[in-house]
């Protein structure tokens, strides 16, 4: 009796409730579909193009390809391995893709055609981010003409970048990012230099061209061992440099000091990093999360981002997610300057540094989106 | 008017009646119901009976099973939820689209990100026409437009068979 009054007595707003159902029910095939899609690796949401109209548009639309993204970044199977190498019977340079999960590790390896002709040309992988990767290709018939490219290699496509002002050489690093406050993705080209003496210089993909940054840390080197490309996280490309200074005011990310026995190790505030199991078998792999942003669209217009970075991330999270940027980083050692670069199960890469009698210090140097220099 | 907001903190559980499309009632605990985000706003506007004209008995049944098991969710039994959630997700193609849309519906977000992904997971390998087929689209291309949408990322149509069943 009492329930069947409330019920009564309520039945105004529950006819409303019907009508904004009604109301949804025209939306709500498409939103179901939406979510469906959006857990589908890229290479089946392009053949499911061929479906209808209807999902032709939805799988076109910018809106959905960021949905896509963040959804894909949740999932273990949409992270891939980019390799590149060289394939001794013919010289040519291949790269290959394959799932980076442990269950798959050997099989499905793809092989990917290079944008521009694969035949005459040799070309290096340089950075990954959002499923977009900077690639150079350097044309031997021609000059050497280093040519820089944005490729998706889960669509395929690809646009040309404008030639960087100091031609990028085997000691350059890059690293790309999304700078939320311009709303559009940045490049940034160091190159390795112990002197000093060559500018950093960045690229905003919407303004088309390379801006140079002079200003130097004082007392640090951009060493850039053991590392391919500039971790970015939240907001800031990290790499580790050298410093014979202490630090100055800027909070410590990783403090090392030299353990008699083990040369360096690598500390955070919760303590070292003890010893990691050493992965020989991958060399020179790039990990990424497949997604469906076209290079293209990258310069000519930009989307608003769903996802925004937060602000009151503990340390760690960020010391962790840098790592497993780092991770990506699978050297194996190199010469006599023992630079070892040590994978654990592809979430956490540590180094283990020898100098001999060299109190170096190893800190994480950033470099914001606003071209600031800052040690964190 | 001082119907409301003063649920909780009696000692007693607090009861619920969900009403299927086809009239049957079904009386729950509150706190099972409300991983439900639809009927939790129900709640708190004082609704202890919840008619769902957009859910059939059969699909409420499914829907209650799933939201008593994950009431029971603790750190120690993830393996059980797991094994109950790959049961779940088990059923024809038809079953899930009425489980999907009950849970969008509902807003249950688990149940909806489960389904989503157990149906993805099913389709990833189909053929085009298969997928027409169980999502129930009539092809709306005309043979050359077809072509050329194909044309466009021909690779993507390479690389093996795709499975033309509908299960």
């Amino acid at each position: 009796m009492t329930i069947e009054k409330k019920f009564n007595g309520h039945e105004k707003i529950l006819t409303n409730r019907e009508q904004l159902d009604i109301d949804r029910a025209i939306h709500f095939k498409e939103e179901i579909i939406m979510e469906i899609l959006s857990r589908l690796p890229v290479q089946s949401l392009l053949r499911f193009k061929c479906v209808s109209k209807f999902w032709e548009a939805l799988i076109s639309d910018p809106y959905f390809k960021m949905k896509h993204l963040n959804c894909a970044k949740n999932r273990q199977d949409s992270k891939k391995l980019l390799i590149n190498q060289i394939f001794p019977e013919d010289g040519i340079v291949s790269i290959y893709c394959c799932p980076l999960s442990s269950l798959q590790l050997v099989q499905d390896v793809q092989k990917l055609d290079c944008p521009l002709n694969p035949k005459s040309t040799r070309f290096a992988i340089h950075c990954c981010y959002d499923g977009v990767v900077v690639i150079g290709v350097r044309d031997n018939l021609n000059g050497y003409r280093h040519t820089l490219l944005l490729w998706n290699p889960s669509t395929r496509e690809s646009i040309v970048l404008p030639a960087p002002e100091f031609p990028p050489n085997e000691g350059s690093h890059f690293g790309m990012g999304y700078d939320s406050t311009s709303g559009e993705y940045k490049i940034l080209h160091m190159r390795r230099d112990l002197r000093r003496s060559i500018p950093s210089e960045i690229l905003a993909l919407k303004g088309g061209s390379w801006r140079r940054i002079d200003k130097h840390f004082r007392g640090f080197f951009n060493a850039l061992f053991a590392m391919q490309f500039l971790a970015f996280v939240h907001a800031a490309f990290h790499w580790v440099g050298l410093s014979r200074e202490r630090f100055a005011n800027g909070e410590v990310l990783f403090l090392c000091k030299i353990l008699k026995s083990f040369g360096r190790a690598f500390k955070t505030p919760s303590g070292p990093y003890v010893s990691w199991p050493q992965c020989e078998t991958l060399q020179d792999g790039y990990a990424f999360t497949e997604s469906f942003i076209s290079p293209k669209s990258l310069i000519s217009f930009l989307w608003e981002r769903v996802v925004k970075p937060s602000n009151n991330t503990k340390l760690m999270d960020v010391v962790d997610q840098v790592l497993t940027q780092l991770l990506v980083t699978i050297t194996t050692v190199r010469s006599t300057r023992t630079c070892k670069a040590i994978v654990t199960s592809r979430i956490r890469i540590a180094m283990r540094r020898t100098y001999r009698d060299q109190d170096l210090v190893e800190v994480s140097i950033v470099l914001r989106m606003d071209s600031t220099w800052k040690i964190v | 008017m001082a119907s409301s907001s003063s649920s909780s903190k009696t000692g007693l559980k607090k009861m619920l009646t969900l009403k299927s499309s086809d009239g049957d009632e079904f009386e729950l605990e509150e706190s099972i119901v409300i991983q439900c985000q639809t009927i939790k706003h129900m709640v708190e506007d004082g609704f202890s009976l919840i008619p769902l004209q957009n859910v059939d008995t059969k699909t409420l049944t499914k829907i209650i099973e799933y939201m008593k098991k994950h009431a029971e969710k603790t750190e120690s039994n993830k393996e059980e939820i797991k094994n109950f959630n790959k049961e779940f997700v088990k059923g024809s193609f038809d079953d899930q689209f009425e489980l999907v849309s009950a849970a969008n519906y509902l807003h249950i977000n688990g149940l909806m990100d489960l389904l989503c992904q157990s149906i993805a997971d099913r389709i990833n390998n189909k053929s085009v026409r298969a997928v027409r087929e169980i999502f129930n689209i009539s092809n709306d291309y005309t043979p050359d437009e077809e072509e050329k949408v194909r044309d466009e990322h021909k690779w993507a149509h390479e690389g093996g068979e795709f499975d033309e069943s509908l299960d």
